[in-house]
């Protein structure tokens, strides 16, 4: 038996673990390969793709500035609204999204389908929505449908000085008015950030960014007042309606800074709703040209004055209401025969006029319209602002001297003219007109006429309103009011004056301490067409309003007659309490009592009481006398008309 | 053997810093973009706010107009007062 030795199998672990090592080995090295070929190699690249994907160039940017008042009343600005938009390719059913957009925004769904091309990528449905609409949107949750918030400009005063504001377009750009004079003033700054953003695309905060009402535009504070501005466009509507007027437009202007306090065209133009107007944000003050007629007499006069061609008691002959002037005839209303100039001022001559204007020659008249500003825009900072339309002195004729000096035949801005008056009634200095707010004293004045001249002039302008002029119907008691009307023929467009007038009325109140300048126009007024007529009642009520604000108007002596004389009608016998006796469990006895009186102890007992019946004395009352004071605060007052 | 035990050690330590360093770094990163989601979030809340405030300012605004009030006050049989019927308190 042989016994075959069996070899011991060969150990193969250690190539194994070699092997499996390199295996390893191999691996790890491909592992680093990769590593460096995508960090090192490629890195950069990747980097750069990694950074587009999760770094985004954000632009923040603030909100438009506010306009305001000069007593800080909001005029313009600028809120959030939603805008809603539909990517038409990721809608599901275009007519159930039509359908429910058209129910939400309130329009025709049929119109809104056919907004909604399948073909476009993006569609604007409907602009700066209510917030009421974009929460029902938003509620609908509709695939597709978008919201994306955007600027909108609110003028909360709705029309008041809608002219003079002006508005913004879509983008928040000014387009017209102090929106757009003021545009870089008022627009706000943005700038880019980058911010990170995650995978859903929501970008996250970024401390860098900082804070965004730091990029709003600047806020511009008006010289208007908004209690005047009131009083004048309801005084302008009045006129313009009264008088079936085209259009109307008026002034007012604080006297001792030359700030402007109420700036009205009629007709109103509201600002949120620019597009249902045709053509009303037309400024006119501050661009149409028209002839002034009778108030540029004052301004003529005040020149001969200076000029030492007359003085205020030189008589002219007025030729008894007609005059021939280089072939060209010029009428007076009334047949006047001898006129102090006082007295031509304050019968409004042409005639005279026309003399005065004539001895003064072009060139000097010229010259002071110049020097008043008349034939330069008055540099109010506003868009179109006209210069005028007033021809060198070299090119005037006779004819054109003897217009001119009655107001005829020279084109100006109600804005010239307001700076004109505001010379007068400012001691003969020339003082610029401001329309933005500051506490800066009035720069850039110029003496133009003396103290003595233009006080002289002042006082012949009181004769207009205080005396049988023309401007009566200005008049104010306890007030003494400066004014003058104008009653111009506007020229024709085929050649000449034809039947069509400017009606217009300048006043100062109070004419002995200026302080308030009313200017108002009507143009083309139906049915009568003087301005001391048309015009003048309705300044005076302007000017009543201004002088009551600003406790410059004293009780009138008639109305204290009228109320002592009526005194019975109203005052009742009531029984004289020195003090009701009041005490702390019980209710006082209030009958006989005045209101005033029984409230005052009422109130002080923390109890509003309920009134019932027309009068001024308490004939009952509940609880009774007596009683203990009502736990509940609850105390009712039954008033009588008369004593009993 | 006592210097070859010491790199060791050294190694691993170096190695659980390394992994504590890593994981901090994760950390904060998930805390920077949990603040972020956060803060942007009362960012939106704050904007609301002042949008809601300036919507609320407007309509103030427009309460408090002269025009508004002057009509709703005739309406309410209210007039400007006439000149009798003021008394200036000095």
């Amino acid at each position: 038996m042989s016994r075959t030795a069996q070899k011991p199998p060969k150990d193969r672990s250690r190539g194994k673990i070699v092997f499996v090592g390199v295996l390893f080995a191999l691996a790890i090295m491909g592992l680093w390969a990769r590593a460096y070929y995508v960090q090192v190699i490629k890195g950069p690249e990747y980097a750069k793709m990694a950074n587009r994907q999760y770094w985004v160039a954000e632009t923040v940017s603030g909100k438009r500035g506010q306009i305001l008042d000069r007593n800080g009343l909001l005029l313009a600005k600028t809120i959030t609204t939603q805008s809603v938009y539909v990517r038409p390719h990721e809608m599901v059913d275009r007519w159930a999204v039509a359908s429910q957009l058209g129910k939400i925004l309130g329009r025709n769904p049929q119109a809104v389908a056919a907004s909604l091309d399948p073909k476009k990528r993006f569609v604007w449905v409907d602009r700066k929505i209510s917030d009421a609409q974009a929460q029902a949107i938003r509620e609908e949750n509709m695939p597709g449908v978008y919201l994306d918030a955007e600027n909108s400009r609110q003028y909360p005063q709705g029309h008041m000085a809608g002219q003079l504001l002006g508005f913004v377009n879509v983008d928040g750009q000014g387009i017209e008015g102090l929106e757009k004079s003021f545009n870089d003033y008022l627009a706000p700054s943005s700038a880019k950030y980058i911010v990170q953003k995650d995978a859903a695309g929501n970008r996250l905060s970024s401390s860098e960014k900082g804070d965004a009402e730091s990029f709003d535009g600047q806020d511009l504070r008006l010289t208007i007042d908004a209690q005047v501005q009131l009083a004048l466009e309801e005084a302008l509507a009045r006129s313009v309606l009264k008088s079936r007027s085209k259009t109307g437009m008026g002034l007012v202007v604080d006297i001792p800074s030359g700030d402007i306090l109420a700036w009205g065209n009629y007709p109103l133009f509201n600002p949120n709703v620019v597009k249902k107007t045709a053509g009303e944000w037309k400024n006119r003050l501050a661009v149409d040209i028209f002839e002034p007629g009778s108030t540029l007499k004052p301004i003529m006069v005040a020149a001969a004055l200076q000029e030492n061609i007359c003085t205020p008691t030189t008589k002219y002959f007025c030729e008894n209401g007609k005059w021939k002037v280089g072939g060209k005839r010029i009428k007076d209303t009334h047949d006047y025969d001898k006129l102090t100039v006082s007295e031509i001022i304050r019968y409004s001559s042409n005639i005279g006029s026309a003399k005065i204007g004539l001895a003064l020659g072009a060139p000097a008249l010229h010259r002071y319209f110049e020097q008043v500003g008349l034939v330069r825009p008055v540099g109010l900072p506003l868009p179109g602002e006209s210069a005028g339309l007033v021809r060198p002195p070299g090119q005037w004729t006779q004819i054109d001297l003897a217009n001119a000096a009655f107001g005829q035949g020279v084109g100006v801005t109600m804005l010239q003219m307001a700076e004109a008056y505001l010379c007068l009634a400012n001691d003969g200095v020339r003082r610029p007109l401001r329309l933005t707010c500051t506490s800066e004293p009035p720069t850039g004045e110029q003496r133009v006429f003396s103290t003595e001249v233009s006080r002289s002039v002042m006082a012949m302008l009181e004769e207009v309103v205080q005396m049988d002029g023309t401007g009566t119907r200005a008049r104010i008691d306890g007030v003494r009011v400066a004014g003058k009307t104008g009653t111009a023929q506007k020229a024709s467009p085929t050649g000449g004056y034809g039947g069509d007038y400017i009606a217009s009325f300048f006043a100062i109140f109070p004419a002995d301490n200026p302080r308030y300048l009313v200017v108002m126009m009507v143009d083309e007024p139906q049915g009568g067409h003087y301005g001391g007529v048309i015009v003048a009642p309705e300044v005076r009520a302007i000017g009543v309003q201004l002088l009551t604000a600003s406790g410059m108007l004293s009780e009138p002596k008639e109305a204290i007659v009228r109320s002592q004389s009526s005194a019975p009608k109203y005052v009742a016998a009531v029984q004289k309490y020195e003090t009701i006796a009041v005490s702390t469990e019980n209710m006082p006895n209030f009958s006989g009592v005045t209101v005033r009186q029984a409230v005052e102890v009422l109130v002080g007992q923390g109890i509003v009481p309920k009134i019932s019946g027309h009068g001024v004395v308490i004939e009952k009352q509940k609880p009774l006398p007596g009683e203990k004071w009502p736990a509940d605060k609850r105390c009712q007052l039954w008033l009588r008309q008369d004593p009993s | 053997m006592a210097q070859t035990g010491q790199g060791l050690w050294a190694l691993v330590l170096m190695f659980v810093l390394a992994i504590i360093l890593g994981l901090s770094l994760v950390w904060v990163n998930i805390e920077r973009v949990d603040s972020a989601y956060a803060l942007k979030s009362l960012e939106r809340t704050y904007q609301d706010k002042q949008d809601q405030h300036s919507k609320l300012l407007i309509e103030r605004q427009y309460l408090l107009a002269p025009a508004t009030l002057r009509e709703r006050a005739e309406k309410a049989g209210l007039h400007s007062p006439r000149r009798e019927q003021i008394r200036m308190i000095e």
